[in-house]
Formats: C-alpha cells, structure tokens, sequence
C-alpha cells in the first residue's frame, strides 16, 4: 500500500479522535464556567476545520496540488510533489498537537473547577490563542526555515524527506509529553474524586 | 538553521527515523492508555460502578502495545500502531462524548452540596 496513502489516512484518524475530545472538553468546561449551552458557531468551526485538513491532504487527488502551483515561485522549487507532502506532514502533525495541548489544557481547567468551584473558572481565549500562536508558529518556522536550507544547500531528495520525518519525530515527542501530561490530570482528578466520595460515604 | 538541517540531511538515515518511531509508538501507546485508565476512574468514581469492559479491552490493548517493535519498515510500523491503539482511541472518544454530560451533573452536584455546607 502507498506509504503517503497510509500516513496521511492515520493522520487524520488520529487528529480527528483527538479533535472530539478536545471539543467535547472544551463543552464540559463550557457548560460548567459559563452556564454556555448553544455550541453552534464552534461545531461548525471545528468540522471546517477537520474538512480544510481532509481536503489539503487529498488536494492532489482531487486534482489541486498546492506546493506544485507553488513551484514556480522562489518559495517552492524543489521537487514540488514532496512539498505537498511536507506541507500535509507539517500541518496535519500541528493539528494533532494542538487538539492534544487543548486537551490538556481543557482537562487542567475542569481540575481546577473541581478543586475550586466554578469561582476558580478564568478567561479561556488568552491560553488559547497562545497554544495555536506557540504550535503552529514553531511548525511555520521550521516549514521555511527547511525550505531555506533546502533550496540554499542543494541537499537531495532523500535528503528532504529526513528534515521531514525529523519533524514527525519532534512532534511524537510532544504527544508523549502532553499524553503524560493528560493521563497525570486524569490521575489527580480520580484521587481527589476518590477521596471525597470517601468522606461523604463515611459522614 | 543551515547547519542544522544539513545534519539531519546527512545522518537521520531510515534506521534512527524508525528506531524513534517506534520508542515514540510505545511510549505514546502507553501515556494514551494511561490518560484513558484514569479517565474510566473518574467515570467509576461518579457513577459507583466500573466499566468493566472497558477496563479489559485496555488491559488487553495495553498488553499489546509493546508489539509496535516489531515492523520491519514504517509503512508497516502505521498499520501496527493502529491496530494496537485504533481501539483505545474509539473508546476515549466514546468515553469522552458520553461522559461529558456526567461530569457536568457530577461538579454542578458538588458545588452546591458545598455552598449548603
């Protein structure tokens, strides 16, 4: 089977399970903070969101392929067809760090009402926006910054293809540590749980 | 940054990109599992019983998990991996769809048991 095929198919796989967690935690904590029962505008937000990644990583068989109309400008002039996959690898590994991070970050937030009622409910948008600018900014930096080097130092296709993988690894690195992260959460949160079940049962 | 990307040009051969891969697979397998064990916890503590099929199935895919060292090449690396987290991932999804309205009941609960105290 084709490789890309296979990478790009569990790809969105995986980025659409944690999108769902994501979104169902963030309506949780919305429910809970700010009594916010019409989730409208970010359903159809987030299911634009997954349908622009479904849609960047089949562009080409759908006959659009970004990087190749790209390739006659100084931005992208090597091997155009790899670009295309660079540019899904890049975007679609940042989505799945960032619906992780919100993950974490939304879970760390519904602790945090636990503990402290829904007094201890803060602003969500400033973290928020700071996770995108922070995940997608570094994926942005390292696209041109590979691109630079790439087309400066001639370096071959195979060449290309392990600055890529390279950043597949970093990004596998950001979901041990969020996983971890997440699971930590989840364990305080049963502990505390556990404990006050105890002493309701015991008065 | 030149440097750098030469570097990685030059050593990040198939090996080490599979190598990590795989210590990455695991490791990811493992946390995931982990984070959904404890998210199960908080579903028995607010309901008063386990979800015991559940619990098994992760037991059994956690058992599992170590076999992501296998695959020769990373192409069949993938199709392992979502053969061995494909599964838990469905169920932390359902676990998290179905669960939410719960928690919400379950904090809402608490907060005014508090105030009336």
């Amino acid at each position: 089977m084709n490789y890309f095929l296979l990478q790009r198919f569990f790809g969105l796989f995986w980025a659409l399970i944690q999108q769902i967690c994501f979104v169902w935690l963030k309506r949780t904590h919305d429910n809970l903070a700010f009594e916010k029962k019409n989730h409208g505008v970010f359903y159809l937000t987030q299911c634009a969101i997954f349908l622009f990644l479904s849609l960047l990583c089949f562009a080409r068989d759908l006959g659009f392929d970004p990087a190749v109309g790209a390739a006659s400008t100084s931005w992208r002039s090597l091997y155009p067809w790899q670009g295309t996959i660079t540019v899904c690898c890049v975007v679609v590994c940042a989505a799945m760090v960032y619906f992780d991070a919100m993950l974490v970050v939304y879970a760390h937030r519904l602790h945090r009402i636990y503990r402290g009622g829904v007094a201890a409910a803060r602003k969500t948008l400033p973290v928020d926006v700071a996770v995108f600018a922070l995940v997608f900014g570094f994926a942005g930096l390292y696209l041109v910054g590979s691109e630079h080097a790439v087309a400066a130092l001639d370096i071959p296709v195979i060449g290309y293809i392990r600055i890529r993988r390279f950043f597949i690894q970093i990004s596998n690195l950001s979901y041990v540590i969020l996983e971890v992260s997440a699971a930590c959460i989840f364990y305080r949160l049963y502990r505390e749980m556990q404990k006050r079940a105890e002493v309701t049962e015991r008065a | 940054m030149s440097p750098f990307f030469l570097w990685i040009a030059m050593n990040f051969t198939e090996a080490p990109h599979l190598f990590y891969l795989k210590v990455g697979g695991i490791l990811c397998g493992f946390g995931d599992i982990a984070a959904l064990w404890f998210l199960l916890k908080v579903a028995e503590v607010m309901h008063g019983k386990k979800p015991k099929k559940r619990f098994a199935i992760l037991a059994f895919f956690l058992l599992i998990n170590p076999i992501q060292a296998i695959p020769g090449n990373s192409g069949m690396f993938f199709v392992v991996q979502f053969l061995v987290l494909g599964i838990p991932y469905l169920i932390l999804a359902y676990t998290a769809v179905t669960e939410a309205p719960a928690i919400v009941a379950y904090i809402k609960k608490r907060a005014t048991t508090r105030t009336r105290t």
